[in-house]
């Protein structure tokens, strides 16, 4: 369908400028793919994903192929698979399409073909999930899963990094590090140091990390890493790196965890999607609020 | 309330920010509202933010009303129309041209839809704004002004008349006017006093059946609310330790139904007596499990009932 055809059906339909920014294709791929109901959505239709309550917001950061979309697709395949997470069930999305993409991603790399379909560079990242649980509360997750070019992009481009609307609305931000890499020579090691040194000094220096937000550390295709000398080289060089996130960052992650993202029935991974889709936050009200009670602490 | 108020409390709940122009734009659309701004806007408004939803009502006059002073319609999550909901409700307390008597409708409707977030204060939204709204309840009518004649009831209370004219006192000039009035509080006083020592309170077997009757009795005879009544005090005073007693709204509400007729039941006309129209009709409030003390309760009663006795 020509754009022009679709902007004069919507005008038809509605007026809204929101709407109409839906076929706004400057993107960096064609615009006929982009078009999908139910993709996945940019940065800037987030205010939109908001209801009556503000979603938690969860943002994947990594380099290209650090495994960030497997991650997605494996917590998806489970969500559809009617696996509870909390006592929260999965009800709804409005990104199936997104998600699906990320499925056929993982495929493609469980059949160990050629790498050569990841998330393209300004593709939409922003995925949300709507759950229940058995007693009918909702929660709302959203997820910004962005192709790894962006993020070293984000190393030398302050434009870009003060550009990103969703590191500093993060809740809960998931550090990606392929361990497999992260054990091979001491030159990949060092590069992932120094890659996630500078992103992150950015990121501090442009005010981008909220105070409340929790990151995390996820070392994925552990199942690469075979023998007594891999582990070993794993934990250690996984210490020296958390040292380095917490240098920066002013504090230690809120927790590590070292996954077979391909792998479904991984105990850590469903752990960490427990942790992303745990629906508690920290909640603090004013004693005042609770108007009777004040009043008869006064009168005590 | 300058918009940078407003645009704290609605960026607080956005992944992106609005800009100044528009929340600019949204308080000044919120502040023609306020010139249909009546106790039913302020009371559905009210309840439409405790329980977080979006009155159909509201959003559809403040999209008229915006499309017609920006000839621009504009997309916003409901999260911002529930804080445009308790921002309109709060400056329609605030408003210079409305009566203290207004005033202290608006903010009693504020308490008192407040028991619907009983057990989940954290979930309130703008709780600063809540807060600073419900100072108004309490403003004593002021004694001092020469306002108006004082009720029938303040005058039975010291003069066997029907009117003022009949007692040959020249209640406009001022200073004779505030002697009756301090005379009639005293009165008045004495009178409350032997109604609660007096008060039948045997005759109901359970504390949460005394003092809805007690106060709704109060309610119905005296010009209590001139007098300076902390609620309580009288509790505490009238039903000793049975105040910290504990049950369950809905058991509160089963005992109550069943203890008394449904003549003795007061029929409330407020939206925002939760608790009273509960008890006479039974409705779904949602708070039917939440845990209620004697002296709890009675408060906020105390305060739907005072709101009942402003609509009068």
């Amino acid at each position: 369908m020509e754009e022009e055809q679709i902007n004069n059906i919507l005008n038809k339909l509605e007026g809204s400028s929101v709407v109409a920014s839906a076929v706004n294709t400057t993107n960096d791929f064609n615009s006929n793919d982009r078009f999908f109901f139910c993709d996945a959505k940019t940065q800037s239709e987030l205010n939109e994903l908001i209801g009556e309550n503000k979603p938690k917001l969860v943002v994947l950061v990594g380099f290209a192929g650090y495994g960030k979309s497997t991650f997605v697709g494996s917590l998806y395949q489970q969500l559809i698979s009617n696996h509870s997470y909390n006592n929260y069930c999965f009800v709804d999305s409005d990104t199936y399409v997104g998600f699906e993409r990320r499925v056929f991603l993982r495929r493609i790399n469980n059949s160990n073909v050629s790498d050569t379909k990841r998330n393209v560079l300004g593709e939409n990242d922003v995925l949300n999930i709507k759950l229940r649980s058995n007693k009918g509360e909702m929660q709302h997750v959203i997820i910004s899963d962005k192709a790894g070019e962006t993020y070293s992009r984000y190393i030398s481009s302050d434009n870009d990094v003060s550009n990103d609307m969703v590191i500093n609305n993060a809740d809960i931000i998931l550090f990606f590090i392929d361990a497999e890499l992260l054990c091979g020579s001491l030159a990949n090691y060092n590069l992932i140091s120094e890659k996630y040194k500078n992103i992150l000094k950015r990121f501090i220096a442009l005010g981008k990390l909220k105070e409340t937000a929790s990151y995390i550390l996820v070392f994925t295709k552990i199942d690469k890493l075979n023998g007594e000398d891999y582990k070993m080289k794993l934990t250690t060089r996984r210490d020296n790196l958390s040292i380095v996130f917490k240098d920066i960052i002013g504090s230690g992650p809120d927790d590590i965890y070292e996954v077979n993202s391909k792998k479904i029935e991984d105990v850590r991974l469903n752990e960490l999607f427990c942790k992303v889709l745990d629906p508690n936050r920290s909640s603090i009200y004013s004693r005042e609020i609770d108007w009777v009670k004040n009043d008869i602490e006064t009168l005590i | 309330m300058g918009n940078d108020d407003l645009m704290c409390a609605i960026n607080a709940h956005l992944f992106i920010p609005l800009d100044g122009k528009i929340i600019e734009r949204l308080q000044n659309n919120v502040m023609q509202l306020l010139l249909e701004a009546d106790i039913n806007m302020v009371e559905d408004c009210t309840y439409s933010f405790f329980m977080n939803v979006v009155s159909p009502d509201f959003r559809n006059s403040f999209d008229m009303n915006y499309q017609k002073l920006y000839k621009d319609s504009l997309f916003l999550p409901d999260i911002v129309y529930v804080i445009l909901e308790i921002f309109f409700v709060r400056k329609c307390i605030e408003a210079d041209d409305i009566s203290a008597n207004v005033r202290r409708k608006y903010s009693c409707v504020v308490r008192n839809f407040a028991v619907l977030l009983k057990g989940r204060w954290s979930n309130l939204k703008c709780s600063d704004w809540v807060i600073g709204m419900y100072k108004y309840s309490n403003v004593d009518i002021d004694k001092s002004k020469h306002t108006g004649t004082p009720s029938q009831s303040f005058l039975n209370s010291i003069l066997p008349y029907d009117n003022w004219d009949d007692t040959g006192l020249d209640i406009s000039n001022i200073n004779i006017f505030r002697q009756i009035h301090d005379l009639c509080i005293v009165a008045t006083k004495n009178h409350f006093n032997n109604f609660i020592n007096s008060f039948a309170f045997s005759k109901y077997s359970s504390p949460f059946v005394r003092v809805y009757m007690l106060f709704c009795k109060m309610m119905n005879n005296y010009d209590w609310k001139y007098l300076s009544i902390e609620p309580p005090k009288i509790i505490i005073s009238t039903m000793g330790k049975a105040s910290t007693e504990k049950k369950k709204f809905r058991r509160i509400v089963d005992i109550i139904r069943n203890e008394l007729n449904s003549d003795d039941l007061y029929k409330p006309t407020m939206k925002s007596s939760v608790l009273l129209r509960k008890i006479f009709s039974n409705y779904h409030c949602g708070i039917e499990e939440c845990m209620f003390s004697v002296l709890e309760f009675g408060i906020y009663l105390y305060y739907e009932l005072l709101l009942e006795s402003y609509n009068d």
